[in-house]
């Protein structure tokens, strides 16, 4: 983009005062003692976060209502769950051994457990769409009985975020692979890892929800 | 030097035309905010206009109309569904996509980073795409107006199962589902720059200036932003579950067994009521939303125009923090006679009637702040002042409403129309004017026509006192909103004249709003130029050039050395001192030292 | 500066406005220029009586606050003043402090006597109370008594028919033979508490009878449970206050208050058609 050298230009002007302007250089945002010492991008996450805590906390209010309502009938517990529970927690163990080697520089194996990451968690969207296409084979619809329709809802709200997770880790992989800087990657790649911890965690929640409660 | 050829880099970067339309800079994307919100806002009252005409003089036909609108007005004759379709764009396009765009979209990407002494916000990429997709959900509002049916008829409210079934009326098809694409689109907009501000005002802030020294219009915007970013997702999650209802036929809003036009509806067991909580539980909290930064705005207004400290600098910043966690706790006022539980309306009528102290004591330090003042009496500052007076009726007004015993009577009454029309659409536009009037020098280098400024001053505040008083009081009556007709009832025949004049009154109202765009549009060619601190005023906004140059500072950041309140300290011949002057004592009685 | 000075005149006409909307709005309220529908209900009169002292609250409240805001808006733009940074934390405190208990204090008071007032409007009816039911439908009202033998007939959505049986009265309960039904017409026994089973067969509608000081929203899929007991005699009117669609603005009914042989004349003569 044409518009980054602007901000290029801009971040080498007050890089004199060391107010850096992305606060990519050590310096986090307006650089000044009196700015509250988080990194913009890593508060901008967590605030993130809490608006998706927040939808969810919509969405799952809503089920609370209807759950405890008059007219609830359970629909059965679809078992392709287990196996895409399992494939999303274990996206998190890539993840975290990714990390790990990332720390002790060793690139091929950080890069190795990139890629497992990437295909645990499209194995898991396609294990969600699965799951969809046997509910709608056994009689399952978005009409009829609401807890179906929450099941779509909520696995679909769900699975937008893990979307735009995939795409994120698609990034950092691809700049991995054209070794962009190392030390901004590993920073982009410590922001993905919490938001896709929030999103397994957040899947816990629903499925407890939606089948245990 | 290396410096300076960065700069004429700079300089070269600027020129072209997708450059500064695609712009990433807060400033230029703050002012397309404001001015896509004041387009917004015209269309608005476009549409208020034609709905008074309808409420004076109905069933006249006006040939010319029915020529524009050949399906809602045949004939020139207003039919019901074409009234309530007016009456739904007018409430959204107002509540949402003008006064929650103007204030944190418009004046706060504006003033943040100016303030705060920041280069530019914290996510530029995310601020610009912030604005194109609001823009995108302003032309899908719009559109609604002209799809097949037509409008929604629902309301801004747009309560199921009548905005779910598109049986249960015309607009209620392809309208309102448009209308919640827009909402959502509005949402992820607004949500981008909720994360932004929130960003940029914790972590870019420049050296000296703690939280306790940021202007209050950073407050005002801070806790706005806090309470949309909150608030916002929820609605979000109301509007996936009903587009669901609407287009996967579930039944999370729809009952079973509900007969429309003869026909039985195939949903079952959805709760009408779950609609209203979520939607609540955001539309209460979306009047803060609003009102919180106007206050802001207003209150940096009215500290210049002192030229003495802000009574209860300190005080009005607890205020806010309180209104943001009691708004989210109120919302069940909207539902007393909706089929609540009644003990769950009596502790809602406790909440909201505590509300009613921050509001109260925010009100008191503005007025106690023009005691032993030495007040300059100019346009922002009589919108400052015409403020002051319509929230404190418009709160008053609310006694009424949160009391849930009194809200039976008047609740979906004009009552709730005078009373919301004060308190958030006219105290906030009066806000946005005096804002509007105070920094447009700093925008655009030059001063708007003051006098113009008077003459739409004066008409606006004898306009809104008089319409939105008389609603108040026909309200009493019992006459009924969301009527397209009002001859229906004979308990409201009694208004039926006085209604002609209200109509009369808020349409000049409404076309007296030409004043201030003629104004503003005007001035930016050929208004006085100024490129200096024409106020003098002491936040950072001043202290750079007019207008800012990209990276809003030339050279170096200014420090900050005391709080912005800094007014009626001899400094020279001047009587303020700006916040980044550190050479003189410092009078800061909200300062470090005194805290310790 | 003289800047201020300059600009007196407008200080002057904002405070002369000020006072005339003061003046003017007093008298809108205080002279009753539009006021309540006559009442016609006994828990009504509850409610008034919170409006009357929610309106002297709020009334000093607003008479107060505008006279000292054009008080201090005249008197502090003379500019006469000499420069001086007055900021006085402890005052600051103790103002706000003050205000702040006014305002609780009245919310308080409110709260007290409201809650009272709202529990007795939603208090348990008492078992002599006659039952109506009213449906909601786009746009019409739809009225029905259970007759002697105080049971409403079945209903199934599967006969509505909005020209001829509007409610999908079942034809073979017989239950419902005796069951009176009307079309928004509601006729009632003069002091004598009336439950009112409020239902509605599409969209949300809301009763609203502006007398007798009554309004709840007719939601579908429920049930809801209004009671109240007329203590005037008249005719009066019914009201949708919930929008419900295009014709909402129509959606009128007519409530006859009368005594009570009144009453049972009409109960006959509908039971006979």
């Amino acid at each position: 983009m044409a518009t980054s050298a602007q901000h290029e230009s801009l971040k080498e002007r007050s890089g004199d005062r060391g107010n850096g302007y992305y606060g990519g250089n050590g310096n986090f945002g307006g650089g000044s003692d009196d700015a509250f010492p988080v990194e913009p991008r890593r508060l901008g996450l967590w605030l993130f976060l809490i608006s998706v805590a927040m939808l969810f906390s919509g969405l799952a209010s809503a089920f609370v209502v209807h759950r405890l309502g008059p007219a609830w009938e359970a629909m059965a517990f679809p078992g392709i769950l287990w196996m895409n529970t399992l494939v999303l927690l274990l996206s998190g163990v890539t993840l975290e051994l990714g990390r790990a080697s990332a720390k002790n520089g060793n690139e091929l194996k950080y890069k190795v457990f990139l890629a497992a990451t990437l295909v645990l968690g499209v194995w898991f969207l396609v294990g969600q769409v699965v799951a969809w296409s046997q509910l709608v084979e056994s009689g399952v619809y978005s009409s009829g009985n609401i807890h179906g329709s929450f099941f779509y809802v909520l696995t679909g709200v769900h699975g937008v975020h893990l979307v735009s997770g995939v795409l994120f880790l698609i990034v950092i992989a691809i700049r991995a692979w054209l070794r962009k800087s190392r030390d901004s990657n590993l920073k982009l790649f410590k922001l993905f890892a919490t938001y896709w911890h929030f999103l397994a965690g957040l899947w816990i929640v629903l499925v407890c929800l939606l089948f245990a409660f | 030097m290396e410096a300076k050829s960065t700069v004429d880099l700079h300089e070269k970067t600027e020129t072209g035309w997708m450059r500064r339309i695609f712009s990433q800079d807060h400033k230029v994307i703050g002012k397309q905010y404001m001015i896509t919100a004041f387009v917004m806002a015209a269309i608005g009252g476009i549409l208020s206009i034609l709905m008074r005409m309808q409420l004076a003089w109905p069933g006249e036909s006006w040939p010319l109309l029915g020529r524009i609108f050949p399906e809602g007005m045949p004939d020139g004759t207003m039919t019901p569904e074409f009234y309530l379709g007016l009456m739904t764009i007018h409430g959204t396009v107002m509540a949402i996509f003008v006064l929650t765009a103007v204030f944190t979209g418009g004046f706060g990407n504006y003033l943040i980073p100016l303030q705060i002494g920041a280069r530019d916000m914290a996510f530029p990429l995310l601020n610009m795409l912030s604005y194109w997709i609001y823009l995108l959900s302003c032309i899908t509002v719009i559109l609604a107006l002209f799809v097949q049916g037509g409008a929604p008829i629902s309301g801004w409210t747009a309560y199921p199962p009548l905005s779910a079934l598109p049986e249960a009326g015309p607009g209620q098809g392809l309208g309102q589902t448009v209308w919640i694409l827009a909402i959502a689109l509005f949402i992820v907009a607004s949500l981008m720059g909720t994360l932004n501000y929130i960003t940029t005002i914790f972590t870019m802030r420049t050296k000296g200036l703690n939280m306790m020294r940021l202007p209050l219009n950073i407050w005002g915007m801070l806790s706005s932003s806090i309470i949309g970013l909150l608030t916002f997702p929820v609605l979000l999650a109301a509007g996936v579950f009903l587009l669901f209802d609407r287009l996967g036929s579930s039944s999370f809003f729809v009952p079973g067994n509900l007969v429309v036009g003869d026909q039985l509806i195939a949903h079952s067991g959805g709760n009408p009521l779950l609609w209203q909580h979520l939607f609540w539980f955001f539309g209460h909290p979306e009047v803060y939303i609003v009102i919180v930064p106007a206050m802001g705005l207003v209150a940096e207004v009215l500290a210049a125009n002192i030229r003495k400290p802000v009574f209860g600098f300190r005080i009005i910043i607890y205020c806010w923090i309180s209104i943001v966690i009691l708004s989210l706790i109120v919302w069940g006022h909207h539902m007393y006679v909706s089929g609540l539980n009644p003990y769950v309306g009596g502790v809602f009528a406790i909440t909201t009637l505590l509300i009613t102290v921050p509001s109260a004591v925010f009100l008191m330090c503005e007025v106690a702040s023009l005691w032993r003042a030495r007040i300059r009496v100019n346009v922002p500052m009589l919108f400052v002042l015409g403020f002051i007076s319509i929230f404190a009726i418009g709160g008053l007004g609310g006694f009424f409403l949160g009391s849930a015993w009194t809200d039976i009577q008047l609740h979906d009454t004009y009552f709730v129309v005078g009373h919301f029309h004060l308190t958030m659409a006219m105290a906030p536009l009066f806000g946005m004017f005096a804002a509007t009037y105070y920094w447009f020098p700093k925008m655009f280098g030059r001063m708007m026509n003051m006098t113009l400024g008077k003459i739409h001053f004066w008409f606006t505040l004898i306009g809104s006192y008089f319409v939105f008083l008389m609603m108040h009081s026909f309200g009493l009556t019992g006459m009924l909103r969301h009527n397209s007709d009002l001859t229906t009832y004979d308990f409201v025949q009694s208004i039926l004249t006085a209604n002609v004049t209200v109509s009369i009154v808020s349409i000049i109202l409404a076309s007296a709003q030409i004043l201030f765009l003629f104004n503003f549009f005007w001035s930016l060619f050929k208004g006085k130029k100024e490129d200096g601190n024409p106020w003098e005023a002491n936040t950072l906004e001043w202290t750079t050039q007019t207008p800012p140059p990209h990276g809003n500072w030339k050279g170096d950041l200014p420090e900050v050395h005391r709080w912005p309140y800094d007014y009626g300290l001899p400094n020279g011949e001047k009587d303020f001192i700006p916040q980044n002057v550190g050479s003189l004592a410092t009078a800061d009685p909200y300062g470090d030292i005194d805290d310790q | 500066m003289e800047r201020a000075n300059k600009n007196r005149g407008d200080v002057w006409f904002w405070t002369f406005l000020l006072t005339l909307m003061v003046v003017w709005t007093v008298w809108l309220f205080l002279g009753k220029v539009w006021w309540f529908p006559e009442l016609a209900s006994v828990h009504g009169a509850d409610i008034d009586f919170m409006f009357t002292v929610t309106f002297i609250g709020v009334g000093i409240l607003f008479v107060l606050f505008h006279l000292i805001l054009g008080f201090l808006s005249v008197r502090y733009s003379k500019n006469t003043e000499e420069v001086k940074h007055r900021v006085d934390r402890k005052l600051e405190y103790r103002v706000a402090g003050a205000v702040a208990v006014v305002i609780f204090l009245f919310d308080v008071t409110l709260a007290i006597m409201g809650e009272t007032a709202w529990m007795k409007v939603y208090a348990e009816s008492p078992a002599d109370a006659i039952t109506v039911e009213v449906t909601g439908g786009q746009f019409a009202w739809y009225i029905r008594y259970p007759g002697d033998d105080g049971v409403f007939g079945r209903t199934d959505v599967h006969l509505m028919d909005s020209a001829t049986n509007p409610l999908g009265i079942d034809p073979d309960d017989s239950y419902g033979n005796d069951d009176i039904f009307t079309v928004g017409d509601i006729h009632l026994p003069v002091d004598r508490p009336v439950n009112v089973f409020l239902r509605s067969k599409d969209v949300l509608h809301s009763f609203f009878l502006p007398n007798q000081r009554i309004k709840q929203d007719a939601v579908p899929g429920m049930t809801m449970k209004v009671s109240f007991t007329p203590n005037l005699a008249g005719s009066f009117e019914l009201a949708c206050a919930q929008l419900c669609g295009l014709g909402h603005y129509r959606m009128a009914g007519n409530v006859t208050i009368e005594s009570q042989d009144e009453f049972a004349t009409w109960l006959t003569e509908q039971s006979i058609d």
